[in-house]
């Protein structure tokens, strides 16, 4: 588009470019305005209302319940018994053992998911959708049967363990039904977890990036401390918590891979809910476990760098 | 709790059946509703296609396991009674408290569910009696099964008792829970219990010459020791493929089903089965109606129907299960019908305790005492 | 693949990817086992997916089961989306709660959750049914996504979109095009997640199911009653092959529109000013 035409000494024309139209009058953000930012905010306001913080309220208002034995029915005579009641030996050092084995796991996940992440994220945009694939795509056999394939590989003479006294093991692995092998579960299926956000955080890293940090002579390690890592925390804060809350709560690993032998946090409150129907308990134990982790997670969020908060 | 009746194979009369189940339970309606109806014996025939089919229409939502049905009996039961059939849903399972959830919640018909279930059911008033004029079949059911089993159609049960492979726990011979203590630690990280608690404490009831449904604390407190005491020496406690080791031999023993040993003595004619001597515990479950459900004409049409030799027959031989019909053994295979280990003899009945309902307070000592063996 | 470069990372990059599969190798070896019981090798058979491709619950459940991770994940993502969007210029404060309340579904347990959402259901007298299941998974499903979401959008350049709108696009192109072309990969990865999370799912779909069919999960559960068979093996890995075929038609045919749409040309700034 041209705006006019002048004509230079020779008489050859000069073009002069329009210049590009300025932003339209009355340009608005899709999420500036109120009717536009309540719209934007609508859809998680109706799903977290009515669906999580009502029955939230109920399972509040039940931890100060009584529940009738028989039929299952919570009724009302407002006590705190059900708070004071785990604060006993056993249940003290069951939720001791979840939360150091849920803390390890968590740990071990974050390192080798971290590393994993990483790696996916300096490959080509192709080979990158692949990885991530070939991680996820075992998650859609069911979750039962992968489970039970565990048993089937951890124990005594089993393929692991035939392999491992090929290699001049003596006795066996003895991993089955132990605290390993529930640690191996637990691992094995949040992995997946703790590689996307963390990946997600790093696929951004513009690669030029470390092309510049080379160029002004910053070794390898420290292209990785002061570049990669800042930018990799807030995915790496995601999967910490995505991870290590829920595997607080497994129930179902400690069952199958530890044999029954070893009770589990989760244990305790999936039974209240499923088999005993001492709702009441149950709600006084989820109350406080979600009080205390709230807690800590804002302490959390409190100390990351303020360069998060944009 | 006092023990199980002597076994009677003679019939009762439907008001004494039900004045039985009626302790303890609010059937009240049920009972009157027959005195209501009169009470001529129980004369009319297996086929009891004929008079009130017209009530019998709509489609009656049953829960229950994947596959836990003759492979015909659906299709043969919607032929018979056009208009009516049986949808099922495969939502059943062992944890007590989803199961009373799924009585209160009403969408279903009818439930598959065992006698501690369906008792705790019964008691909060979540359960519709059958009416037995309706389902005349029922006296095919042996009578044991049905006096434990009052709530609805009993379809099967299982015992617990001991598995074993002798030439792992060098020759010996187990006849006994006792002889079973004695060996866990002699052959240790080798023997398997069941991770149920009824059938787990259950058993070690019988071991301490208790009743499988005490709920006297100082029983439990025995138990639990009992249990707790091998505890270092368990394997595991499996729910699934419980006895599989046995094939294989990485496991010597195991507390285990008589449906489960039976199938995997035809992988290993080694395993053993043992009724220990003290006597065993026993789960039951049947069909049972829940409250209020509209379809009950249907359900008890189809339960009926169920009861005759010939379907009974084809629900034992799809799920292999023991079975509570003498008059289906000529229809039952062979491999069920004269497997000693399923099919009890009056003697092995009679050391046979069926699980009950504990109560509520029972209950809850039960799962406290379970929970504290679990922990330690 | 760039491998020189990250010697170690590769190194434990192949032996994660091996950790990943190991089971899935298990499975499969475990359901051509002529042994039904699991315990040793009995010979080559394919009876078991005969068996798994014609029982009747199987594909009912799985058909039931692909409804609804499909339908919780666009639900989450719709959800997500929209919140990460409009917490980019929220305050500090309603950000915390808007956090806090994400944190919150994530930390409550599916079983206290699902327990709680079938109680409300029931006072209200809902229908449980795959709906309900749907609106179960979306509550916690919507807040993975959401997190996934906004670890994405914390490193969104404001400035992109500027430019974007300097040059002409209008609002809702300018979202299109430069925000979410930006979130794409987080969208992905987030819709990725959610489906499989809904997938596998048991707790939940239990406890609102309802009458309705019942979901391939709650199925395989079922079945395990005694025993792992390996028909069970079978189903797991149909089930798995087929997720998969769904999903790379999905792409296909998500590959094959996009570049008809840009007459095979990637789109770039230009576009926009070009007025395409």
């Amino acid at each position: 588009m041209v705006e006019h035409v002048d004509r230079d000494q020779g008489g050859v024309a000069i073009e002069h470019p329009a210049a590009p139209s300025p932003r339209a009058p009355g340009w608005r953000r899709l999420d500036s305005g109120r009717w536009g930012r309540l719209a934007l905010l609508a859809p998680t306001l109706l799903i977290t209302t009515v669906c999580f913080v009502v029955p939230l309220g109920l399972i509040a208002l039940y931890s100060f319940g009584s529940v009738n034995q028989v039929d299952f029915n919570v009724f009302f005579g407002w006590t705190t018994g059900n708070y004071r009641a785990f604060t006993s030996n056993l249940y003290l050092h069951t939720l001791a053992r979840s939360v150091v084995l849920s803390i390890s796991t968590t740990l071990a996940c974050a390192v080798i998911g971290f590393t994993f992440a990483y790696f996916i994220s300096r490959q080509s945009p192709k080979a990158q959708r692949l990885l991530l694939v070939a991680v996820i795509v075992p998650f859609w056999t069911s979750f039962i049967v992968r489970t039970y394939s565990w048993v089937d590989l951890l124990q005594n003479l089993g393929p692991i363990d035939r392999f491992a006294r090929a290699l001049g093991l003596h006795g066996h692995i003895d991993l089955l039904y132990t605290q390993y092998s529930i640690g191996i579960g637990i691992l094995y299926s949040y992995l997946p977890l703790m590689i996307l956000p963390i990946y997600v955080s790093l696929e951004r890293i513009d690669p030029a990036l470390f092309d510049a940090a080379e160029d002004l002579g910053a070794t390898p390690w420290r292209q990785f401390r002061r570049v990669v890592l800042p930018l990799a925390v807030p995915g790496l804060i995601a999967g910490i918590i995505i991870v290590g809350v829920p595997a607080l709560g497994e129930y179902v690993i400690p069952q199958i891979l530890g044999g029954g032998k070893t009770l589990m946090a989760g244990n305790i409150l999936a039974d209240q809910f499923l088999q005993t129907g001492n709702y009441p308990f149950g709600s006084a134990l989820a109350v406080s476990i979600m009080v205390v982790l709230m807690v800590l997670l804002f302490l959390l969020r409190r100390a990351q760098p303020a360069a998060d908060a944009q | 709790m006092k023990t199980d009746e002597p076994i009677s194979l003679d019939p009762l009369t439907r008001a004494a059946l039900l004045r039985r189940a009626g302790t303890g339970a609010l059937g009240l309606s049920a009972a009157s509703l027959l005195a209501a109806c009169g009470s001529s014996g129980s004369s009319s025939s297996s086929a009891a296609g004929g008079s009130s089919s017209a009530a019998i229409t709509g489609q009656a939502i049953l829960a229950n396991y994947p596959g836990w049905m003759g492979k015909h009996n659906l299709a043969e039961f919607a032929k018979k009674y056009p208009g009516a059939s049986i949808k099922m849903i495969s939502n059943a399972t062992s944890s007590t408290a989803e199961v009373v959830l799924q009585f209160k919640s009403k969408q279903y018909d009818f439930l598959l569910a065992d006698t501690s279930d369906a008792g705790q059911a019964s008691a909060a008033n979540l359960i519709t009696k059958l009416d037995w004029s309706k389902v005349p079949n029922v006296k095919n059911v042996a009578q044991q099964f049905r006096t434990a089993y009052p709530w609805g159609l009993p379809t099967d049960y299982g015992k617990v008792g001991i598995a074993y492979r002798p030439d792992l726990v060098g020759g010996a011979t187990i006849t006994s829970w006792h002889d079973l203590w004695e060996l866990i630690p002699k052959y240790s990280g080798q023997t398997v219990f069941i991770d149920l608690e009824r059938d787990c404490m259950g058993s070690t009831c019988k071991y301490l010459g208790f009743s499988s449904n005490t709920t006297s604390p100082d029983d439990l407190k025995k138990v639990q020791d009992a249990i707790v005491g091998v505890k270092p020496h368990l394997k595991a406690f499996l729910n699934t493929d419980v006895g599989a080791g046995l094939v294989n031999g990485s496991t010597a023993m195991a507390m285990d089903w008589d449906y489960d040993v039976a199938l995997l003595q035809q992988k290993n004619p080694k395993i053993k089965w043992v009724l220990p001597d003290e006597g065993v515990h026993a789960y039951l479950e049947g069909f049972t109606a829940v409250q209020d459900t509209s379809k009950i004409a249907v359900i008890q049409a189809f339960l009926n129907f169920l009861a005759e030799p010939v379907q009974y027959a084809d629900f034992v031989n799809t799920t292999g299960t023991a079975f509570l019909m003498p008059a289906a053994t000529p229809l039952v295979l062979k491999s069920i019908s004269q497997n000693p280990v399923l099919v009890p003899t009056k003697e092995v009945l009679a050391k046979t305790e069926f699980d009950k309902y504990l109560g509520g307070d029972g209950a809850t000592l039960w799962s406290n005492t379970w929970t504290a063996i679990k922990a330690a | 693949m760039n491998i020189r470069r990250h010697p170690f990372a590769a190194g434990l990059s192949l032996l994660v990817l091996l950790f990943m599969w190991l089971p899935l190798i298990v499975v499969g070896v475990n359901s051509f086992n002529q042994q039904s019981i699991m315990a040793g090798w009995g010979g080559f058979t394919t009876h078991w997916y005969g068996l798994a491709l014609h029982d009747q619950n199987v594909r009912t459940g799985l058909r039931t089961t692909l409804y609804i991770a499909v339908a919780s994940a666009l639900l989450s993502l719709a959800i997500a989306v929209s919140g990460a969007l409009w917490w980019r210029r929220a305050s500090p404060r309603a950000r915390a709660v808007y956090d806090g309340l994400i944190y919150a579904r994530i930390i409550l347990p599916e079983v206290v959750s699902a327990t709680a959402l079938f109680f409300l259901f029931l006072k209200i007298h809902y229908t449980l049914g795959l709906t309900a299941i749907v609106i179960g998974h979306t509550v916690w499903n919507s807040a993975y996504a959401a997190i996934i979401v906004q670890a994405r959008m914390a490193g969104l350049d404001p400035a992109l979109e500027e430019a974007a709108a300097d040059l002409g696009a209008t609002p809702w192109r300018t979202f299109r095009r430069v925000t979410l072309a930006a979130l794409l990969p987080a969208i992905i990865a987030a819709g990725l997640l959610a489906f499989t999370f809904s997938f596998d799912d048991v707790v939940t779909s239990v406890f609102l199911q309802g009458a309705s069919n019942t979901p391939l999960p709650v199925v395989i559960l079922g079945m395990i009653r005694f025993r792992i068979t390996p028909e069970i093996n079978a189903i797991g890995l149909l089930v798995m092959l087929f997720t998969v075929t769904l999903m790379s038609i999905a792409v296909l045919i998500y590959a094959t529109a996009g570049s008809l749409g840009r007459s095979g040309r990637r789109g770039n700034m230009l576009d926009i000013y070009r007025g395409r």
